[in-house]
């Protein structure tokens, strides 16, 4: 450093007013340009998350044994990865069906109400026909997920799932 | 009423340039808030077709920010020089 210039560091805490105000709206700047990156990453996740979600492969999985479910009864699994969760049903009149488990509107997890044969959502009091997927009432925007059935040899498999 | 000394008027002159970069960025950047709300709320919902238009226009956001950007450190290194 050169006798009698000022430090760099004495730039950034100034003594005059209209310096110090240059200052901090100077750093905020550059943070709210810091903060306008972190958004774009932020949105970056969602893109990544669909590229994974279509690349994932159609499997075929054993979901339960047909004995195992009485009729009303329910069984929860996992399709076609760890980190969806589906539900099985055995209607009332001993159809199977399965559906994802996330609500289409804000993806809370809907359970089955064997008294009124429906799939209800607690958050907002969303509802689906648990035969169709189909939306009967409250805020979702579209029906529930199927997951394709097949039964064979005493157990039903999951072989496939609709786009969300 | 007292007349500014040079520097003065400069630094102030300084300032309204920084603030008017400040001003410029902010809706930008609430503009990429909303846009990471609207991915988001269509990612809760599990559709994902927005996920990248919203995901280009907020990098255009960030483009138009960085080079605002530019513009404050180039009032800095002007600083620099003094």
């Amino acid at each position: 450093m050169k006798e009698g210039s000022t430090p760099k560091w004495r730039e950034d805490f100034p003594t005059l007013w209209s310096r110090d105000t240059y200052v901090t709206r100077r750093d905020f700047s550059r943070f709210l340009v810091l903060v306008s990156g972190a958004t774009v990453v932020g949105n970056s996740y969602f893109v990544a998350r669909k590229y994974q979600e279509e690349q994932a492969p159609k499997t075929t999985k054993e979901v339960a044994l047909v004995d195992e479910l009485g009729e009303g009864q329910v069984k929860l699994f996992r399709y076609p990865t760890e980190d969806d969760p589906a539900l099985l049903i055995r209607l009332t009149n001993g159809e199977f069906v399965a559906y994802k488990q996330r609500c289409t509107h804000l993806s809370c997890p809907v359970h089955y109400a064997k008294n009124t044969d429906r799939l209800e959502c607690p958050c907002h009091n969303g509802a689906f026909d648990a035969k169709t997927g189909a939306v009967l009432s409250g805020p979702p925007p579209r029906p529930l997920p199927k997951i394709h059935l097949k039964v064979e040899e005493g157990k039903v498999f999951a072989i496939g799932a609709d786009e969300t | 009423m007292r007349k500014p000394s040079p520097e003065q008027a400069e630094w102030e002159q300084r300032t309204q340039g920084v603030s008017t970069i400040m001003v410029m960025m902010l809706p930008i950047f609430l503009i990429q808030l909303w846009l990471l709300t609207v991915a988001l709320e269509e990612f809760m919902g599990g559709k994902s077709a927005l996920a990248i238009p919203t995901t280009l226009a907020s990098l255009a956001c960030f483009l138009v920010n960085l080079r605002l950007l530019r513009y404050v450190n180039h009032l800095d290194r002007k600083e620099g020089k003094r």
